[in-house]
């Protein structure tokens, strides 16, 4: 059994006080990015701490520390699209409602942004997280790439994809 | 940038900034003390001591033989025409990485994984040992419970790999040439297969709803949901019941269903608390020991205690796949 103690490199201590250190850093970058994401805040920290669970159960195998966010990244990725997909499921199976942007949020945040964002969701998913991993979190076309699990090249032809048709949706809208 | 890009950028920024910097909730971890009561895989021993103890002699004793292997492999890809493998220096993609490292934390240690040689390269740098390394000779992949489907094992066995060898994904990583699956095998063919799964989806949704109407076990709204749709791992299931039998506990919500996992999956995991009105720092280790004593597929992987709003709270987890029978055939 492990007493508590000092934190120290290695041990349990050492991973639970990197981790929440990591978490302190980024957790709100990180849950607004799902936040947008998913529109739902409940969800988006769920989100977030299931990320941070995960990364503090394996932190003995990461090679190193900087892979850490990365792989926070990714898992914040994946769990929101498992969210998106039970939405979906839901919705198919138990008629619900799908979340709706309430009118207070559409006249404090300006019609033409809510537009843009209904239309990045409206994307399909590569595309939004790439959009969202660049013009939120202001990530290179390598970080992505290894955020996303696929090459800078793909990278680049779905942000190419990405912007065309936001920009083919926009003018449609307006 | 483009006018569109800025636009783009604003959007967001200004979708994000809707969530306070204030309202960051703590981070819930597992208590310290959480490994000590890993239940399966030798107790504890996953969370435990620096793996480099216990793998630096075999590592470097073997080191050079698996050089050799590594560099015979590459080169028999390469002639082949294969997916190149990173080689023992390198680095995986992220998404065959995290692939590995979740079999690793999620799958049955006595489940045999079907795999590429360069994914089982990985999974045995997590010391995952049950292995059925698919050649490009092998015919079907039907020798193992679960299959690590990358490109070059999509590519093996074609559209046969989700219709016929393997239709239920529990966990997906990455996307595009660099997805990578996590499937559990159909070992009697897919039509017994979904016959067994319906059957045990019908099963735990009977298990349930008369879960649903014990009053000693109260549900948060989305677990009852969840619980209701047969959501909920038959193992789960009859862990709550067990509990329930000892004192008044509520379900806080079911988790690990894998990430990318398909609708059928399963959740695996649960975090509970003791009914309102019970003393919440005595409930959690009475538990622990229940579930310690459980035996064969009712013994969970993890058992351990996790701060939930500043109490102790139970998680626990059990291995990936979820089995399908445990609760018999449904009655409804």
């Amino acid at each position: 059994m492990e007493l508590d103690g000092p934190a120290r490199p290695g041990t349990r201590a050492g991973a639970e006080a990197a981790v929440t250190a990591l978490y302190q850093a980024s957790a709100l970058g990180l849950i607004r990015l799902a936040y947008v994401m998913l529109d739902d805040l409940p969800s988006a920290e769920d989100v977030v701490q299931e990320a941070f669970y995960g990364l503090y159960r394996r932190w003995d195998r990461l090679n190193d520390p900087e892979s850490a966010m990365y792989y926070v990244r990714t898992s914040v990725l994946n769990g929101c699209r498992s969210v998106r997909r039970r939405r979906a499921v839901r919705r198919r199976g138990l008629a619900d409602e799908p979340p709706a942007v309430s009118a207070e949020t559409v006249v404090l945040s300006g019609e033409e942004r809510e537009e843009v964002i209904r239309a990045v969701r409206g994307l399909p998913h590569r595309q939004r997280e790439a959009l969202v991993l660049r013009y939120y979190s202001e990530l290179s076309d390598e970080q992505i790439a290894r955020v996303m699990g696929i090459g800078p090249s793909t990278v680049r032809s779905t942000m190419h994809r990405a912007l065309e048709a936001l920009g083919r949706a926009l003018r449609e809208q307006s | 940038m483009t006018r569109l890009e800025d636009k783009i950028r604003r959007a967001i920024h200004a979708k994000a900034d809707q969530v306070s910097s204030d309202t960051v909730p703590p981070l819930r971890l597992p208590a310290r003390r959480r490994r000590s009561f890993s239940l399966a895989h030798g107790g504890g021993e996953r969370m435990g001591a620096p793996a480099w103890r216990r793998w630096f002699a075999p590592a470097a004793s073997a080191a050079l033989v698996l050089g050799v292997i590594a560099g015979s492999v590459m080169v028999s890809r390469l002639v082949l025409g294969g997916e190149a493998p990173g080689g023992p220096g390198a680095a995986a993609p992220a998404s065959l990485e995290n692939a590995a490292a979740w079999v690793a934390g999620q799958v049955s240690r006595s489940a045999v994984v079907a795999c590429d040689p360069a994914m089982c390269r990985l999974l045995r740098a997590h010391r995952v040992t049950h292995l059925d390394e698919l050649l490009p000779t092998t015919a079907t992949p039907v020798h193992s419970e679960v299959i690590v489907a990358t490109a070059a094992v999509r590519r093996q066995f074609g559209s046969r790999l989700s219709v016929v060898y393997a239709p239920m994904v529990i966990a997906s990583f990455g996307s595009g040439a660099a997805r990578t699956d996590i499937r559990v095998t159909a070992t009697d063919g897919p039509a017994a297969y979904r016959s067994a799964l319906s059957q045990d989806l019908a099963a735990r949704k009977a298990a349930g709803a008369q879960l649903l109407g014990n009053s000693k076990i109260l549900f948060s709204a989305t677990a009852r949901k969840e619980i209701a749709a047969g959501r909920v791992d038959s193992r789960v299931l009859v862990a709550i019941v067990a509990m329930g039998a000892q004192q008044p506990i509520s379900i806080v919500s079911f988790t690990d269903s894998g990430p990318g996992a398909g609708a059928g999956s399963p959740f695996r995991a649960a975090e509970l608390v003791g009914a309102a009105g019970t003393n919440q720092s005595t409930f959690v280790q009475p538990m622990i020991a229940l579930m310690q004593a459980q035996q064969g597929p009712y013994l969970p992987a993890r058992a351990s205690v996790m701060q939930l709003h500043g109490h102790a709270a139970l998680y626990i987890e059990y291995t990936a796949p979820s089995p399908l029978g445990l609760l018999g055939p449904s009655n409804s």
